[in-house]
């Protein structure tokens, strides 16, 4: 059902209604556009702490992980419908 | 304890098949799905939470995935992931938190709030929980979805809660009592289960009303003190009131368990995943400050291998149900411990006497007899400080404070940051877990 991917990614967001939410992610050459952003965790990995946005697109479900100490964004899974 | 009816206002919360609507959340491939979220997706896995869809065709909690798979062949199957739902229930007894100032954080998917003074009547409570559904709607998931009971009791507001699934809302007062008891079986409510049913039935209780009106002096003969909290508990009398969060009381134990495949007995790592366990279990004890005064090791072996132990004075045994399943060991620590050192030795030892080499299928850790640190020493260990070549004291304190550098070094760079050297190579065995009735790690905003 899930696939690891972790890899590093570029991702365009958007700070609206006092959130943030991912609008589209570039990786491995293509753009993804989200659709919906489902849900929104955080987990702590030693002191790091990482934000979890699960979205998706018409196709696709995306697991994408914000850390809040390297600022960095890693595509993490994905499922297929 | 004063007997008269309970004025209270009582709420109960139950986020309905919890695990598999977040998922379903995070995931919406997943939604409309018969789904179960597995400890392990090992076909001898359990299932520990099934979605709506799935229970709808037959699949119950505690299914192997092999027998849920047989049950509901077009299921699709998740392990779980208790960082998900650790920060969901966090964001929705955030919510919660924001009806009133005592809220018991019951188990990870279930929540009493006492509304008493906060509400005028049921009808005002119920209107404000249907706004905290929306918001728990809006704000964390539109998958997720729960069911509120209210009432004067905890006991009736559980059973209130339980009576629609999924999303009803259900009040139980005076008026309605005995229309609702009277559509329930004995084992429909919480806290009877076969075996009470069955006492209840040979004294002649075969309904929940009966046991309403059964005359509590004699149902105290046949229980004791049971006897009478069941009695109130149906009559609308609390017997129990709700624990805010911040003052439920320090656990009686804290323990790791884990279903063992074959390859860690394969690639010789049953020692080092009980060192994992134990480091697991040392390091939550040692979060909350606590000592352990005993440790018990379980060890569960293969059916088709046969189990030997020797046991001596200093330890006891009781086997597990049927021979040659395997078995539990403790010990007693001659000072309360919380070190790793003390906690890790001891279960080496144990694990020891309980295993030989044959084919593990589950471990798991419990340390027992948990109290705070009291700074007093026994007699015995004053009188050996002189015997020992390191002052006892000194010795104890290195392992301490050993025990809490590698702590510190695990808070800031992970779990797997530091290990004893026989973990190596460990990967991901026995990785974290999360149980129903644990809410560490909860934190409210």
């Amino acid at each position: 059902m899930y696939s690891k991917i972790a890899q590093t990614i570029d991702v365009l967001v958007a700070f609206r209604k006092g959130r943030v939410e991912p609008m589209t992610f570039k990786w491995d050459g293509h753009y993804y556009q989200v659709k919906k952003v489902n849900l929104v965790h955080s987990e702590r990995r030693g002191r790091e702490k990482v934000v979890i946005f699960s979205v998706s697109d018409e196709a696709n479900a995306y697991r994408l992980a914000f850390s809040t100490d390297y600022l960095t964004w890693k595509l993490e899974e994905m499922a297929s419908i | 304890m004063s007997l008269k009816l309970s004025t209270s206002l009582i709420a109960h919360v139950d986020m309905n098949s919890y695990f598999a609507s977040v998922e379903q959340q995070a995931n919406p491939t997943l939604r409309g799905r018969p789904l179960g979220v597995c400890a392990y997706l090992h076909k001898k896995g359990c299932v520990i939470a099934a979605s709506i869809e799935a229970k709808r065709l037959g699949m119950k909690v505690g299914m192997s995935v092999e027998e849920a798979k047989l049950k509901v062949p077009s299921a699709v199957f998740v392990q779980n992931d208790p960082p998900k739902y650790r920060a969901v229930t966090s964001r929705v007894f955030s919510i919660l938190h924001e009806l009133t100032d005592c809220v018991e954080h019951y188990s990870i998917d279930e929540a009493f709030l006492d509304l008493t003074g906060w509400y005028r009547d049921p009808a005002e409570a119920a209107w404000a929980l249907i706004r905290a559904r929306w918001r728990i709607r809006d704000e964390v998931g539109d998958w997720l979805r729960c069911s509120i009971g209210i009432a004067p009791t905890r006991f009736l507001a559980k059973t209130a809660s339980d009576l629609e699934k999924p999303n009803g809302l259900v009040v139980i007062d005076k008026d309605n009592l005995d229309e609702i008891l009277s559509k329930l079986d004995l084992e429909d409510v919480c806290g009877i289960g076969p075996r009470i049913r069955r006492r209840l039935e040979k004294i002649g209780i075969r309904t929940l009303l009966e046991l309403k009106k059964y005359p509590v002096g004699n149902l105290m003969r046949a229980f004791g003190k049971n006897g009478f909290y069941l009695w109130s508990k149906v009559n609308g009398f609390e017997v129990e009131n709700v624990t805010p969060f911040d003052g439920a009381p320090a656990p009686k134990s804290v323990g790791h368990s884990y279903c063992v495949p074959d390859r860690v007995n394969k690639e010789g790592k049953v020692l080092a995943t009980l060192i994992k366990l134990t480091e697991r279990a040392g390091r939550r004890m040692r979060a909350l400050d606590l000592l352990a005064g005993s440790i018990y090791v379980s060890v569960g072996l293969r059916q088709d291998y046969g189990f030997r132990s020797q046991f001596d004075s200093v330890h006891d045994a009781f086997w597990r149900p049927g021979a040659g399943e395997g078995g539990t060991l403790y010990t007693l620590f001659e000072e309360p411990a919380s070190d790793s050192f003390s906690l890790v030795g001891a279960a080496t030892e144990l694990l020891r006497e309980l295993w030989h080499g044959e084919c593990v299928n589950f471990l798991a850790v419990t340390l027992t007899n948990l109290a705070p640190p009291s700074g007093q020493r026994r007699l015995s260990n004053v009188g050996a400080r002189h015997a020992s070549p390191l002052p006892w004291d000194r010795r104890t304190d290195r392992k301490r404070l050993a025990s809490t550098a590698a702590d510190q070094i695990r808070d800031r760079y992970g779990d797997e940051a530091i290990m004893f050297g026989q973990m190596l190579g460990l990967g991901d065995e026995a990785p974290d877990r999360i149980g129903f009735r644990k809410v560490e790690g909860v934190e409210i905003q």
